[in-house]
């Protein structure tokens, strides 16, 4: 019996994402399929398997990945989904305890990878904005003291296009940015014990 | 050739101990549980990044042979084996150094 969830989780919550994954293999619904928020559970044995998942350095269809998903294979931990950069792992709960890293450096390395994907798309956010606020003073010069052009009613203008978009940009920055928060912390966090320990 | 004096990581150290015979990377893992009886647990993505840069370094070659035709196998080399002489040494003189200075302190 196959059952269908759609569920959304941001790029940081991906340890809830894990957890919510291994409540369900709990339950005996264990996930074979994924993609953004929709995912494919099989009945099965309750608890059989346990889900990691991890964010590769490239797709999974690139050599580098292929090679270390045929490593991974051979120590037991199968592919059930992937979404863009992110494969859902999975081995079997008899086989001991599933971790996809053991130390410190690569746990720190992970969390650098998440993160690089907000800072990516908040520098891409930041270039837009950059763009309209241009966009705006070049249609209307006197946006910052310059002669007004003839003929053209900058208010409407503003709240009609320019403000909007800068407003929907920014909270999309803002969010962007909180989302990352509990993965900047961790990594901070992992990077203090390494101070001390491997 | 000199290896900077540096220590080696936990994975490092098992690995190399593991690989004095051709091994797969499942193996390592049972052999590094094993030795250490039980705490030290390789993970596969942690295995795998030390044993990338181990390839790299020339401290590991990949293992010529049947076997190796399903599994992937790796072995030690004789840079591999030196690091792995001086890097006992070092840790030789930690224990020395702990025991002389806690000696009948604790």
């Amino acid at each position: 019996m196959r059952h269908v969830v759609y569920k959304c989780f941001t790029i940081g919550a991906y340890e809830k994402e894990e957890k919510w994954l291994n409540e369900m293999s709990a339950r005996g619904l264990h996930l074979i399929a994924a993609s953004a928020i929709r995912y494919e559970f099989e009945e099965g044995v309750r608890g059989e398997y346990v889900y990691r998942l991890e964010l590769l350095e490239y797709l999974p269809s690139h050599p580098e990945s292929a090679a270390y998903l045929r490593f991974l294979e051979e120590t037991g931990v199968e592919q059930v989904a992937s979404y863009l950069r992110w494969v859902y792992l999975r081995r079997k709960a008899g086989e001991g305890e599933f971790e996809i890293y053991s130390d410190l450096d690569s746990k720190i390395a992970h969390c650098k990878r998440v993160v690089a994907i907000a800072t990516g798309v908040s520098v891409l956010l930041c270039i837009t904005i950059a763009t309209q606020l241009i966009a705006a003073v070049l249609q209307y010069p006197e946006l910052i003291g310059g002669p007004v052009k003839a003929g053209k009613m900058l208010l409407p203008y503003l709240f009609s296009v320019t403000i909007p978009a800068l407003a929907v940009l920014a909270a999309t920055l803002v969010f962007v940015q909180v989302i990352i928060i509990p993965v900047r912390r961790a990594s901070k966090r992992l990077a203090a014990q390494k101070k001390i320990m491997e | 050739m000199g290896y900077e004096n540096g220590a080696l990581t936990e994975a490092v150290y098992y690995i190399l101990l593991s690989l004095l015979e051709p091994l797969h990377g499942y193996g390592i893992m049972q052999n590094a549980e094993r030795l250490s009886g039980g705490r030290v647990r390789l993970a596969a993505g942690t295995l795998y990044g030390a044993l990338t840069a181990l390839l790299e370094r020339g401290w590991i070659c990949a293992a010529q042979g049947e076997a190796s035709l399903r599994k992937k196998e790796y072995v030690i080399t004789e840079q591999g084996r030196q690091a792995l002489r001086e890097e006992l040494a070092r840790l030789r003189e930690l224990v020395r150094s702990g025991e002389t200075v806690m000696e009948g302190r604790i």
